[in-house]
């Protein structure tokens, strides 16, 4: 075992001075995960919420009130100023908008606040501006504004005085109101009157629990893995895929020093000290599995750090890990067997690893991929890679489902590593 | 020490190796001499047992197996490629090998301090090898064998691509081993390292060994007559009397005289300018040409080493 690890030990401090290998396996995975994190939304955020630009240009309590309970909402991120810090007016809102800066612009119009809370004059229409091939952003869009109307409007009847004196203010509009049936007229005196007296007496302690206050009849079930299942920022898709392209890095790394102990004549001395051809795969792939579980751990913690990646089960990602080093290291074998010259291992490692890196989601997510993809990409073992990554760090797998992805990763270096010792033990000298 | 019969090895259709015998013995430093692709490092690699022979059978110090643990502890190797690990220092690659042959501790430590001290760079020790000279790494090449302690030392062209004052180093530390009792193989396809440095020389051509013996041997059997070349003094004889009064003074008429220029064939060079002087044939010049490995490889094969 000394002697494996004596070699293991040898081609990491052989890896330490390679500074071009130290890129491909460190710097490139990690510059990979912040630039795509990055372009993709960043850590969280207004990631995810339809983005709205707003003007206000009533600039009334009745508007105010309009804006922040849009802004409690879950589902929207306001902004009233541009990227330059100027207040957006119609015109630079609908620019954002046109450029794709922001999903939508609302403007709340002038004179909004007179008729926002009476219950007779048509009030000022807000203007909602959203390419119309948004559908479904201008859908959601839709009933969050509708929702949040209507929320104002069920303000007013647990608040006593301000309803008893819109009540008021209505009656008075339809007794100077001409033009109006008698009939009518007669019948919406008699409602308002009877509401205004209504709402003078009322306590605004009871109202609070009446059926004004209740909300629609529509009963919310928290779905509580569903909502933990998504990813928090884009930083947790892009870092699993950044340890795929560091153990990218190792696999041709520890390949071509294989094939390099044979074209340089060091193979030679390997074979003929005490070592057996064993010892020396083992010591080979040992030094590609340590670095590879280092990159990986690394680039994990790091995006715990920096990022706040979650980790919901740290059993799982330490297994997750293990089993992609193990995997990437028998492919490694499997390369270094295949190719004779360090030109071949790279040509080779180029040709079959990239693409399979690429349908595997190493560059974009699964999830954005078609549904004939997804499905290819399960020859993938960058795919089985960041489904065992993900769902040790943001899915919450338990254990047992983490035993899938593992467990073909395991496979798949299993495959490797006979592939890889049948042929190189081909050409030992 | 080592021992090979008839020992075999193809490479599809090329034979690199055909029939070889040999044997070294123990302390014996022993020359396989050939022109480049005469199979020299394929023997040594079959002798190491780095290669499998497709018939024969090696016999190192008693074991027919090569691949031995024991059997191994006991080889050093020195191969023609610089097999070297050029990103770590001159140290670190001494010590990786010494600790692969299970060194450890103060034995480490002495067997690297010897290496290093053979091959002269104790100074450059925590330098990278990727910094060195090309003779600088053929030292560092040879000291990496024998980190070990080995009694068995093979040299595959130990100074191909090495300027002369390193050379005359790693000819210096072979002597050294040699005479500490090592026994060494040595190939190479310099005819004079193997006349300064190996007892006995093999001739291989072909993936054979045409000629086994001394130096001195293999020139008596395969170098054929030494050559005295003269420019004579022009004395008051002419070209008739001269010729009579040279065969008379060595004995024989079977040489070459024109313009008083004189070349001969001779198996006593020596004997034979002493019999000129003592004849009163005076001499304004004179050439004297030994056979030496060079014209026994010529002789053997039809063709100059250098020719390669």
């Amino acid at each position: 075992m000394n002697r494996i690890i004596t070699l293991a030990f040898k081609d990491l401090a052989v890896l330490t001075r390679e500074k071009e290998a130290l890129f491909w396996i460190f710097l490139f995975p990690l510059v990979f995960a912040l630039f795509f994190g990055f372009l993709s939304g960043g850590g969280g955020g207004d990631r995810g919420k339809l983005q709205l630009a707003v003007v206000d240009e009533d600039q009334s309590d009745g508007s105010r009130a309009l804006l922040d309970k849009l802004r409690k909402s879950d589902s929207l991120a306001l902004y009233d100023e541009s990227v330059a810090g100027t207040p957006f007016t119609a015109e630079s809102a609908r620019n954002a908008v046109r450029r794709g800066n922001l999903t939508a612009f609302l403007i709340v119009p002038k004179g909004y606040g007179e008729t926002a809370d009476s219950f007779w004059q048509p009030g000022k229409p807000l203007e909602l501006g959203i390419d119309p091939a948004r559908t479904a952003e201008a859908g959601m869009l839709d009933g969050v504004l509708m929702q949040t109307i209507f929320s104002g409007l069920q303000d007013q009847f647990t608040d006593p005085k301000r309803a008893k004196a819109n009540a008021d203010k209505a009656l008075a509009a339809v007794e100077a109101a001409p033009g109006i049936d008698p009939e009518q007229k007669k019948l919406l005196k008699g409602f308002l009157g009877d509401l205004g007296k209504f709402m003078g007496n009322a306590k605004p302690q009871g109202l609070e629990h009446s059926p004004f206050a209740a909300d629609a009849k529509l009963k919310k079930v928290p779905v509580l893995l569903e909502e933990e299942s998504k990813p928090k920022s884009a930083f947790e898709v892009t870092f699993p895929s950044s340890v795929t392209w560091g153990m990218y890095g190792c696999i041709i790394t520890f390949a071509i020093s294989i094939v390099s102990e044979r074209t340089k004549g060091t193979l030679i001395r390997l074979r003929m000290s005490p070592l057996s051809w064993a010892e020396i795969v083992a010591g080979k792939g040992l030094a590609c599995f340590l670095v590879s579980t280092f990159v990986a751990a690394l680039l994990m913690f790091l995006g715990h750090l920096l990022f706040g990646i979650r980790v919901e089960n740290l059993t799982g990602l330490a297994l997750a890990i293990i089993s992609a080093a193990f995997c990437y290291t028998g492919l490694m074998m499997a390369l270094a067997g295949f190719g004779k010259t360090e030109k071949a291992v790279s040509g080779s490692a180029a040709a079959v690893f990239m693409p399979l890196a690429m349908i595997g989601g190493g560059m974009i997510p699964l999830a954005f991929m078609p549904a004939w993809m997804q499905t290819v990409s399960n020859i993938s073992p960058t795919k089985w890679n960041i489904v065992a990554l993900e769902g040790a760090i943001w899915r919450g797998n338990s254990l047992a489902e983490m035993l899938l992805p593992c467990g073909v990763l395991m496979a798949i270096g299993a495959a490797g590593f006979a592939l890889g010792v049948k042929f190189l033990s081909r050409q030992r000298v | 020490m080592i021992q090979a019969t008839e020992l075999h090895k193809s490479f599809g259709q090329l034979h690199a190796v055909q029939g070889l015998s040999l044997e070294i013995r123990r302390g014996e430093t022993f020359g396989l001499l050939g022109a480049n692709g005469a199979g020299k490092s394929t023997t040594i690699n079959l002798l190491a047992g780095l290669l499998q022979p497709d018939s024969g059978q090696v016999v190192i110090d008693g074991s027919t197996d090569p691949t031995r643990r024991e059997v191994r502890r006991q080889i050093g190797i020195a191969p023609q490629s610089l097999a070297l690990y050029e990103e770590l220092s001159a140290e670190e690659n001494v010590r990786f090998l010494g600790k692969l042959y299970g060194l450890s501790g103060s034995k480490l430590k002495e067997r690297v301090e010897y290496a290093l001290t053979l091959a002269g760079l104790v100074d450059r020790r925590k330098d990278p090898v990727a910094q060195f000279s090309g003779g600088m790494k053929r030292r560092l090449n040879l000291a990496a064998a024998l980190v070990h302690e080995p009694k068995v030392l093979f040299l595959d062209e130990p100074t191909v691509g090495v300027d002369p004052q390193s050379r005359n180093r790693l000819f210096d530390n072979i002597r050294e081993l040699a005479s500490q009792g090592m026994t060494i193989l040595y190939t190479t396809h310099y005819m004079e390292e193997a006349e300064r440095l190996c007892d006995r020389v093999a001739i291989m051509e072909q993936g054979k060994i045409l000629a086994l013996d001394r130096v001195d041997g293999l020139i008596d059997q395969y170098g054929g007559l030494a050559v005295v070349e003269a420019e004579l003094k022009n004395g008051h004889l002419d070209a008739a009397q001269q010729r009579s009064s040279l065969a008379a003074a060595v004995g024989k008429d079977d040489f070459l005289l024109e313009a008083n220029k004189l070349r001969l064939e001779s198996k006593e060079p020596l004997e034979d300018v002493a019999r000129l002087a003592q004849a009163g044939i005076g001499l304004k010049t004179l050439r004297l040409e030994r056979p030496d490995l060079e014209t026994v490889f010529l002789n053997l094969t039809g063709r100059r080493l250098r020719d390669e």
